[in-house]
């Protein structure tokens, strides 16, 4: 839950930085735009002032009694309701600009005075006379340019803070953009530290579980063969005691018994400590027809299941007591796979080529599933009541301890371990391939 | 000393099986054996045994499964189930109520083996 809620977290942080810095570059850019409106409505007055001069020069040429001078006024009403726009802001014709700001105040006051004075000189010509005299004329474009260069260099001002705006937005964005980047690796490390203690943990707590349920069940498999000595011994002792009524063969069958039990048990331990740990190999020649006769010697073979040995032999370099016990292994799960109705195990010797031998236990017991085909070698993975998980998979570390390898198929079940050609011991037996 | 009884021994360990005949045997009983839960039902009800030792966990049906069917066939059965796990207190109380005579571990000791015998089998 504490792992969920650390994940969260960091996510929701991650989310919000992102969230946040769209909202504030939207907001600058929103900032941008409006600024660059101001520039626009500034850069106007420059072509509102060329207007009026355009209305005065028209209506002088056309005489006052064309109704001229009503274009002048007009446009000077434009002019001048364009320059109280720049200062106040607001928003008209669809364009929306902010008050001016204070630093342009000066610009701004300099131009409505040049205005004042210049719309003072045009209301003078109304109503015209006879025309105006050359002179005032000449005055008009005079103010009206420098009208124009004022209404310039505050446009001039105001688009030098745009480009400052803009500057600072395209930094911003890299700054955030870095920062965010920044930020999502450092999420990302602080999410797979996270992910990694969390897997640290289960993985520790996978190990116990295992270790629990493997001590459990070769504590439980273990208590069957001591079961079996302590009823032979009790039945050995009491003849022994003299008070028994068992005969030789009862006697004999009791020992054989705890002979058996010691050797189940000793396979069993084997089987952990191959797991466990790596014994080294204690290789010598050995034929493959006596360690097959002392891997099934422990065995319960029911009467009702044959098994078939190879007819040749072949001698090989190998720790003949960890090959007894993979063999053993391969044949106790094929007696256990056919239950109590029986069957046959085959077992064949072939020689490869290399020098290397292969061994085929097949037996009739039915199929492995599909699914468990590629996990029969996986450590504690076990169909059977009895089984701690790790026979096949200590079989197959015996194997490639040797420079062999382990296989299974079906149709029919057939396991296969292959070793090697390695330092061959002594003659071939007999030289069969029990084929 | 209890006189001999017939006793079933179920099992799916041929050895535990037959080792614990053996002892039964020079006991004085008589014994017959099953290796399965499927198997044991059918030899009880052929030969009525005084006392059954049935194996937990087994093959096919389980101890409880068999004792189940063993008891629906013959209410007066005496069985008692042996387990290579550890069995807890409550555990052999609730198997005593449903009619279980008792709950042995194994290792069997001798004298647990003989003392259940002679409280449980008819």
């Amino acid at each position: 839950m504490q792992f969920r809620l650390k994940i969260v977290a960091m996510v929701a942080v991650q989310v919000a930085m992102i969230i946040a810095s769209f909202v504030t570059i939207v907001h600058f850019e929103s900032q941008t735009a409006m600024a660059g409106n101001v520039v626009n409505v500034a850069g106007k007055n420059r072509a509102l002032t060329i207007t009026v001069q355009a209305e005065i020069h028209k209506a002088l040429l056309h005489g006052g009694d064309g109704g001229g001078y009503g274009g002048v006024a007009a446009a000077l009403a434009d002019l001048e309701d364009n320059i109280l726009f720049l200062r106040d802001g607001g928003s008209r014709g669809g364009i929306s600009i902010a008050p001016l700001a204070d630093r342009f105040e000066a610009e701004w006051a300099a131009l409505h005075g040049k205005f004042a004075e210049y719309r003072d000189m045009v209301v003078s010509l109304d109503p015209p006379g006879d025309g105006p005299a050359g002179p005032v004329i000449s005055g008009l474009d005079e103010t009206s340019a420098e009208l124009v260069a004022l209404s310039d260099a505050l446009t001039g001002k105001l688009g030098r803070d745009v480009d400052d705006l803009s500057t600072n937005l395209v930094r911003l964005q890299t700054a955030l953009g870095l920062g965010n980047v920044a930020l999502h690796l450092l999420m990302i490390a602080l999410i797979l530290r996270t992910f990694s203690r969390h897997a640290d943990q289960m993985v520790r707590a996978g190990r116990l579980a295992a270790v629990g349920e493997l001590a459990s069940t070769v504590a439980h498999d273990m208590k069957n063969p001591l079961g079996t000595i302590a009823n032979a011994a009790a039945t050995v002792r009491k003849n022994a005691d003299g008070g028994g009524r068992g005969s030789e063969a009862t006697m004999g069958a009791a020992l054989d018994l705890i002979d058996r039990s010691v050797m189940r048990m000793s396979h069993q331990i084997d089987g952990v400590l191959s797991h466990a740990r790596a014994v080294p190999l204690a290789v010598e020649a050995a034929s493959v027809r006596g360690m097959l006769a002392g891997a099934l010697y422990p065995l319960q073979v029911p009467g009702n299941v044959s098994v078939s040995l190879p007819d040749g032999d072949v001698s090989i370099a190998c720790d003949s007591a960890k090959m007894e016990f993979v063999f053993s292994n391969i044949l106790l799960n094929a007696v256990q796979a056919m239950g109590e109705g029986g069957g046959s195990i085959e077992v064949r010797l072939e020689r490869g080529g290399d020098g290397g031998i292969a061994l085929h236990f097949s037996n009739s017991g039915p199929p492995i599933r599909e699914a468990d085909l590629g996990m029969v070698f996986e450590p504690l993975f076990t169909t059977k009541m009895r089984g701690t998980g790790l026979g096949l998979t200590s079989c197959r570390n015996i194997v490639g301890q040797h420079g062999g390898s382990m296989s299974v198929r079906n149709g029919p079940v057939t396991f296969t371990v292959r070793l090697p050609r390695g330092k061959r011991g002594g003659g071939d037996g007999d030289g069969g391939d029990g084929e | 000393m209890t006189g001999s009884k017939r006793i079933l021994v179920v099992d799916d360990d041929q050895d535990f099986r037959e080792s614990i005949q053996m002892v039964l045997i020079e006991e004085g009983h008589e014994t017959m054996a099953a290796a399965d839960g499927m198997e044991a039902v059918g030899v009880y009800a052929e030969a009525r045994p005084d006392l059954v030792l049935l194996d937990y966990r087994m093959p096919g049906i389980d101890g409880y499964e068999t004792f189940e069917r063993i008891i629906k066939a013959d209410p007066d059965a005496r069985v008692i189930i042996t387990s290579a796990y550890a069995i807890d207190e409550n555990a052999r109380r609730a198997a005593e109520d449903r009619s279980l005579r008792s709950l042995l571990g194994k290792p069997i000791p001798l004298g647990a083996l003989r003392d259940a015998i002679e409280r449980h089998a008819r």
